[in-house]
């Protein structure tokens, strides 16, 4: 089938070639001698190719006489053959300066790799499918200088934050654009299916991102998904199956432990309590609400096409059980991706993705397991369970939300992303394409809490149903000039006309007092009572005009010029429009003749660039002021209600970012490549959720005010160090540091405590009291003055400006702690290959941000009511300074939230991953052209401060909640193509 | 060139097609400002103005800020905030329960200040027809502004609708905020209707009680006495014959009521409900085997936030008795009976039979003896307990002596008139019970109270008797009875506990009195063990957020 395929495609070539002439056959290997298979072989200004097979020979007739033969591979230097009479041709390509010739995707448009202006990362294809990640966002993890991307949590089917250079924006949106096969992609990029994307590239400063205008100031992320080419035909299989575990497990306290601390603290002990002391009652429930899950994916892809259509195709199915065993995801996408050549000069496609997710949320009965009393017994003597278990009545068993059918949470959401483009050459250099994308997404969130689950404790089910679909369309016209005016002068424009409109609708019903169960929320009307009931429209546009021109001097000398004109819908009448221009230039130093003379570097760029860009990430109707429903009743009838609760702010505009951006690119002999940048953005007019006196009647406003600065620095190296026959070791390292700092918020530079916003500080920080230690024995007149007694926590009065103390702890003693950002992020990835063997692996670090470790405050109450993790607490007997002593009276000490702040640095061995590919020559026998099984090891390793509780420290805003245990994952994958 | 023609053009109809509406913002969802002012828009604004009133009344944090610190209640074994009780360090501006009511009182004044000036605007409208109208706004401004004055002391004071962004706010002397007080509640003595179109919305008596209360508060309690008098004399009102009736959770339109806060069993009008249930109600499920919570009186879900003291339990007593005031043993859930059957149940015992018994009986050890023959399970200091002053020291003692015994903090006698058993089930939370803030039982006393102030003691007595008379078990009448020497205000205190307790009153009814220290060192058992209660507490403190916010600098009050 495959060999049919092959012939057709070759005849199909063959009949397009009008004036066949002869036929030339060869090998192509490479400097050691290995055969090359995939070697693009084609006859210089026609569409007369193939490819090389498996033993790097190829075939290629109708090759006319006097013509050049090209033979391009990726990562191997392109080369020239002149035809005169020979009929082989055999060629050993040597290998490329890293990265050089890589064509990038740079948004409405490509650029090879070696005269891009501006900065941007790319993460190539292997980075992207070697790991079993879950995501698209899990793919940029540790893998772009500059870029964070941290998991939001261990639920299936949770989503990544990512955050490009840093954060400029206090209260408006700080998420990236995300840009798929041109059309700009909203929401959660977790739709997409990893193994589709052949490319990611992360556009950066300004010179990059300022043709994404009004949308760019957060950074775009293009992602370029796998495409179908003039090539045989392959069909792949990609699988893999991996177990996940939890981190570790946290130490909570025995049923004697929490008995004692009862005891300790004054807390009363129910009959039951003492009970089950007496027994020996010791129930871990963390372990019974936890077990292990799994993750899965298969995906089946088709590629291939002739010279006129190329198709890729792709079905995959991702399934994940959580170890909470309520919680699972499931993800079906389909993919299709089609290129087709009308003509010489006309040419259409498409790229459709329709996605289906379906995701349990189930109840997380983790928290309420590390709550629940130790002293307390899940099953009675016939194993059934026991809803209150009697040791407190108030809380309900966390196991009777794992009962089938007692809850139902699941959010299904269903997706159409698809475009559509049409491309025609106007002129040999004038080109216009015209995309459409039509993005539909339907979501549905339905929600059963049976009576017997622990949201209703016996009271009636209750059902909630929520609706909701967003249509997005996008609608370019794009206009591309290409010239080479002589050998020095060339230049390339791009014009962009476009129109994106946004039209969301959301219905919701939430009920209960349902007769029966089994209907979930699928029969709402047979409900008695109604909660709530709702429905929603919001909408928004923006429209664009977009030009760009590339001027090119020599090939040594580039420079860029951006500009685009955005109106939002969201912004205020006369304000609605914004200019956003850019300029960046480029030289390329090693192609100067200074530098002919000179071995080290093979490459050698400096780029500078200057640009602004615009951010329009707040909700639509701000600027309008608004009233909201209020609710009341007199004697059982309705007394609805509308106050004022928005602020109109009819002068709403753009919040603009400026960047400057100085880097190098280098290149050390043919094995290091590698780039260094510098970068300072200062955004101003901030879309600032600004906190007003309430005594106005009114909490906030959105304003344009205040200034925010973001400086920062990037390094990443790639290095093939060892690139022998049999051995080839290769390692990508990337670096940076970004430091943001609020340069003025209302004009006056001053800080603005009742928002936590200071002059000078990044844009978060934790403000809180500083803990001490504890009041110990001994100091008790001290503690006394500030009502405080020994054994409790022992905060700092902090002096007044006159060095003065008050001897009140209050507000003016709260200080700011630290910030949640780290000052340094780390990515090494490592490839090494030894014949048929394969180790990889990825670490992933970040440092000096301070975490909240809020899973150890909410667990250690110490009150007595909930089990407590086993802290050392302080009793008169044990003198510490770590946990105050046990208090039945509170429910959580004093100063309590001092406890959580701690040092978040953390190193990860992200992954590992040992691969084999199994020989060729046997391989083929059975029809199959490559195979690689491999076993991955996931987040095996974690080094950090907060190891003990099996505490993951990687959380974009330093709150540690943990609220679902975090995971580890062991894998068995493989990848067939035939 | 041609083709580039085609082009423009091309280009210029998608444009012209395209940027029609893709730029405007239409809203269609939502409502703007400009709606208030039409004549349903006003209706809109007069009942938005009311719906504040539930994020104090009947909440965890209305009831913190009005029930704790008192002589009436202290904590029980759950929740937190004790430091109000005890008027402990955490009493500091950053108590989250100072900073909901003054926010949320404050978006309320803004909203009835745009009522009261679009109202007057409104060209659509009469003066007869929009008066009403402005009058229940200011009545509600007043209602308050008069909270708002008493907790903090001077507070910033606005008569007018917030138009664009206010960072500043000054602190208006107290006796400005009275007057605007007085000013509105003189309009709306002038414009309510004397019987609302629908109960629960503001009437003329319950404007003239509320006016009579803040003169009484600001010292004039010559002003005060026609106003109460006339709320007893002019509209046809009489005292029930029996004294818990208003409470009555079916007849909630009691003619008494002068005027409550709605709640409703409906959750689309009660998302949030009265929570008072919860609060009020002890541990009692884990005090016996076989006890459970179900629906049915008295077996509600127990949150153990207030606690009576024993002060609060004892001042029923007459003569020594609690068979002469009705109001203690009619109006007090003390036992609690078995409510399931199975292994559970103790011994001998049925459902229905006391599991928990509470008593104000001075009992011997005979006496217990004798009780937990009778009753299988009960057993002194585990389940039975009595607040008899002789108790202390014996094991069945309900006292705590220090504020730390356990013997009573989770076990205490519950008034059922914060009982919700219209419930759908056992632990939903949000009660339908309205809460009744002012009725004319309350008249009656405050009338007293401004006479006696008036030094008219005599005339005072009759209305007090008034209330006690009907207090009084049949036959008992003359037992109850006082005279004109027996009329001091710690006997109208006294009385006043007796006949709102926990009703959101007390914090400031010992502050007017200037009887809170007083009163709570030597009743509130936080107070009897600890000396933190400072004159300064007399004042709140002002919220931190709203210190921190407001662009100028604005006074903290002394202490905090």
């Amino acid at each position: 089938m495959r060999k049919l395929l092959l012939f057709f495609a070759v005849f199909i070539v063959t009949l397009c070639s009008a004036m066949a002439q002869k036929s030339i056959t060869g090998k192509v290997i490479d400097e050691s001698g290995e055969p090359l298979p995939g070697v693009s072989v084609f006859v210089k200004g026609t569409t007369t190719g193939t490819v090389t097979g498996i033993d790097g020979d190829y075939t290629l007739s109708g090759v006319p006489e006097q013509s050049t033969l090209v033979f391009s591979y990726i990562g191997m230097i392109t080369q020239e053959i002149a035809i005169t009479n020979q009929s082989s041709v055999n060629v050993t390509l040597q290998a490329d300066a890293i990265g050089l010739e890589e064509v990038i995707a740079i948004g409405y448009g490509t650029e090879q790799r070696g005269s891009i202006t501006g900065a941007i990362s790319s993460v190539s294809t292997d980075d992207i499918q070697e790991m079993p990640v879950t995501s698209a966002g899990n793919a940029l993890q540790g893998r772009a200088a500059g870029v964070v991307a941290l998991q939001n949590g261990s639920r299936p089917g949770d989503g990544v934050t990512i955050r490009v250079r840093g954060r400029r924006s206090l209260t408006a949106d700080n998420n990236p654009l995300f840009v798929v096969d041109g059309i700009p992609y909203s929401g959660n990029i977790n739709d997409i299916n990893p193994k589709d994307i052949k490319s990611m590239e992360v556009l950066k400063d300004a010179s990059a991102t300022a043709i994404y205008g009004s949308r760019g100031a957060n950074g775009v992320i293009l992602i370029t998904t796998t495409r179908g080419g003039d090539m045989p035909t392959t069909v792949s299989y990609n699988g893999y199956y991996g177990v996940t575990s939890p981190l570790g497990e946290p130490t909570m306290m025995t049923g004697p432990e929490f008995y004692q601390l009862k005891v300790d603290g004054g807390y009363s002990i129910t009959d039951a309590d003492q009970n089950a002391f007496e027994r020996g009652v010791s129930t871990d429930w963390a372990d019974l609400v936890i077990s292990n899950g799994y993750k899965q994916s298969h995906q089946v892809g088709v590629r291939g096409g002739n010279a006129k259509t190329a198709f890729a195709m792709s079905v995959n199915y991702y399934n994940e059980q959580g170890i909470i065993e309520t919680q699972d995801f499931t993800r079906k996408t389909f993919r299709l991706n089609i290129d087709h050549k009308i003509s010489d000069r006309v040419r259409v496609g498409t790229s459709t993705q329709i996605s289906d997710k379906l995701k349990n949320v189930g109840t997380n009965g983790y928290g309420s397991a590390l709550a629940a009393s130790p002293l307390a017994e899940p099953y009675d003597e016939e194993g059934n369970i026991i809803y209150q278990p009697a040791s407190d009545p108030l809380r309900w068993n966390p196991l009777a939300d794992y009962v089938d059918g007692a809850v139902i949470n699941e959010e299904d959401d269903f997706r159409v992303f698809a475009n559509i483009f049409g491309e025609i050459d106007i002129t040999k250099d004038l080109n216009y394409r015209m995309n459409y994308g039509v993005d539909y997404q339907k979501n549905r969130d339905g929600l059963f809490q049976g009576s017997l689950s622990s949201s209703r404790q016996y009271s009636s089910p209750r059902a909630r149903k929520i609706h909701a679909n967003e249509l997005v369309t996008t609608f370019e016209n794009i206009l591309t000039y290409v010239k080479d005016i002589n050998e020095n002068h060339s230049i390339k424009a791009t014009g962009l006309f476009s129109v994106q409109e946004s039209s969301w609708e959301e219905t919701r019903l939430d009920v209960e007092d349902l007769p029966y169960e089994h209907q979930l929320f699928h029969n709402l009307g047979t409900a008695e009572t109604v909660r709530e009931y709702d429905s929603n429209l919001s909408e928004w546009g923006i429209m664009s005009f977009m030009g760009r021109i590339n001027y090119s001097l020599k090939d040594k000398y580039l420079l860029t010029l951006t500009g685009r004109y955005d109106g939002s819908s969201r912004l205020a009448e006369g304000n609605k429009w914004g200019f956003f221009p850019s300029a960046a230039a480029l030289w390329k130093v090693s192609n100067e003749s200074f530098m002919q003379n000179q071995s080290l570097f093979s490459d050698l760029r400096l780029r500078a660039s200057y640009g602004v860009t615009g951010n329009t990430g707040i909700d639509p109707y701000q600027t309008r002021g608004g009233l909201s429903r209020t609710t009341y009743s007199f004697a059982g009838g309705s007394g609805f209600g509308y106050r004022p609760q928005d602020i109109a702010n009819p002068e709403l505009q753009w919040e603009s970012s400026a960047t400057f951006n100085i880097g190098v690119d280098f290149g050390i002999g043919q094995s290091i490549a590698g780039s260094f940048e510098i970068y300072q953005t200062n955004t101003t007019d901030l879309l600032l959720e600004r906190k007003l006196p309430i005594t106005s009647g009114f909490d906030n406003i959105m304003t344009n005010v205040g200034e925010t600065q973001n400086q920062g620095w990037e390094f990443s190296l790639n290095a093939r160090l060892v690139d022998k026959k049999d051995f080839t070791w290769s390692a990508d390292l990337n670096l940076f540091g970004n430091t943001e700092k609020i340069v003025d918020l209302y004009g006056d530079k001053t800080d603005d405590v009742g928002n936590r916003w200071f002059i000078g500080e990044s844009l978060t920080v934790w403000y809180d009291y500083e803990k001490l230690g504890i009041w110990q024995l001994g100091e008790e007149d001290a503690a006394a003055v500030y009502q405080a007694t020994p054994g409790e926590i022992k905060v700092k009065d902090v002096p007044d400006e006159n060095g003065e103390i008050d001897n009140i702890i209050n507000q003016d003693d709260r200080q700011i702690l630290g910030s949640n950002i780290p000052t340094m992020t780390l990515g090494l990835g490592s490839r090494m290959e030894y014949k048929d063997f394969e180790l990889s692996f990825l670490l992933f670090g970040s440092f000096g941000q301070m975490i909240y470790n809020q899973f150890e405050v909410n667990n250690s109450t110490l009150q007595g009511r909930y089990n407590n993790l086993a802290v050392d607490y302080w009793t008169t007997d044990n003198p510490t300074n770590d946990h105050p002593k046990a208090d039945g009276t509170r429910e959580g000490p004093r100063f309590g939230s001092t406890r959580g702040y701690q040092k978040g640095d953390f190193l990860k061995v992200k992954n590992i991953q040992l691969g084999y590919n199994l020989p060729k020559n046997t391989l083929s026998k059975i029809g199959v052209k490559a195979m690689k099984i491999y076993i991955n090891a996931d987040t095996p390793l974690v080094f950090s401060r907060l190891s003990k509780n099996g505490i993951d420290p990687e959380s974009y805003d330093g709150r540690i909640g943990a609220d679902t245990p975090d995971i580890k994952m062991y894998s068995l994958g493989v990848n067939i193509d035939f | 060139m041609k083709k580039i023609k085609y082009l423009i053009l091309f280009f210029s109809l998608t444009v012209a097609f395209m940027s029609c509406d893709t730029l405007d913002e239409e809203i269609v969802s939502g409502v703007t400002s400009e709606y208030l002012n039409t004549v349903d828009g006003l209706d809109a604004g007069v009942n938005a103005s009311y719906s504040f009133l539930r994020t104090y009344y009947a909440q965890e944090g209305g009831n913190k800020v009005s029930v704790f610190g008192t002589d009436e209640y202290t904590h029980g074994g759950h929740g937190g905030d004790w430091d109000l009780d005890r008027y402990g360090a955490g009493l500091n501006a950053e108590n989250g329960n100072f900073w909901s009511m003054w926010s949320n009182f404050y978006q309320a004044i803004n909203t009835c200040n745009a009522v009261v000036e679009r109202a007057t605007a409104s060209e659509e409208l009469t003066d007869e027809q929009k008066n009403p109208k402005i009058a229940e706004a200011r009545f509600l401004r007043a209602h308050y502004y008069f909270l708002l004055v008493q907790t903090f002391g001077d507070v910033p004071l606005t008569l007018e609708e917030t138009q664009g962004v206010e960072l500043e706010a000054v602190r208006t002397p107290q006796a400005e905020v009275y007057n605007a007080i007085i000013a509105d509640l003189e309009f709306a003595v002038a414009n309510l209707p004397t019987t609302a179109s629908v109960f629960g919305r503001a009437t003329q008596p319950a404007a003239k009680h509320m006016l009579g209360l803040v003169q009484l508060t600001n010292g004039n309690s010559g002003a005060a006495i026609p106003l109460f008098k006339s709320v007893i004399n002019d509209y046809g009102l009489a005292l029930d014959a029996d004294p818990l009736a208003r409470y009555n959770h079916d007849n909630e339109q009691h003619p008494e009521i002068l005027w409550s806060v709605q709640y409703d069993e409906d959750p689309i009008l009660t998302p949030t409900g009265n929570r008072s249930h919860l609060h009020f109600r002890p541990w009692y499920e884990v005090y016996a085997s076989g006890l459970v919570r179900a629906l049915g009186h008295g077996y509600g879900r127990p949150w153990i936030r207030y606690r009576p003291t024993g002060w609060l339990l004892n001042n029923y007593r007459v003569n020594g008795s609690y068979d002469v005031d009705s109001r203690f043993n009619e109006g007090y859930q003390q036992v609690w009976y078995y409510n399931t059957t199975g292994d559970a149940l103790p011994d001998g015992a049925a459902v229905g039979d006391t599991a928990i018994f509470l008593t104000g009986d001075d009992l011997t050890a005979a006496d217990v003896a004798a009780i937990e023959a009778r009753l299988p399970g009960v057993i002194g200091g585990k389940n039975l307990y009595s607040w008899h002053p002789n108790a202390k020291g014996k094991p069945w003692s309900w006292y705590t002596t220090d504020g730390t015994d356990n013997n009573s903090i989770n076990i205490f006698p519950t008034p059922w008139k914060q009982e919700d058993n219209k419930r759908p089930s056992v632990n939903y939370a949000e009660g339908s019970r309205d809460l009744i803030v002012y009725c004319l039982s309350e008249t009656y006393l405050l009338l007293a109270e401004a006479l006696l102030n008036d030094n008219k003691a005599n005339e005072a007595v009759t209305y007090i008797n008034a209330v006690r008379e009907r207090a009084a078990y049949p036959g008992k009448e003359s037992e109850m009875m006082i005279t004109a020497n027996d009329v001091t205000i710690d006997f109208i205190l006294d009385e006043r506990s007796r006949e709102f307790n926990g009703e959101q009153k007390r914090w400031y009814d010992l502050k007017r009195t200037g009887k809170l220290i007083e009163r709570y060192k030597a009743y509130n058992p936080e107070g009897q063990t600890k000396d933190y209660i400072q004159s300064y507490h007399l004042l709140r403190p002002i919220p931190a957020n709203q210190i921190t916010r407001v662009a100028n600098e604005m006074r903290q009050n002394d202490g905090y």
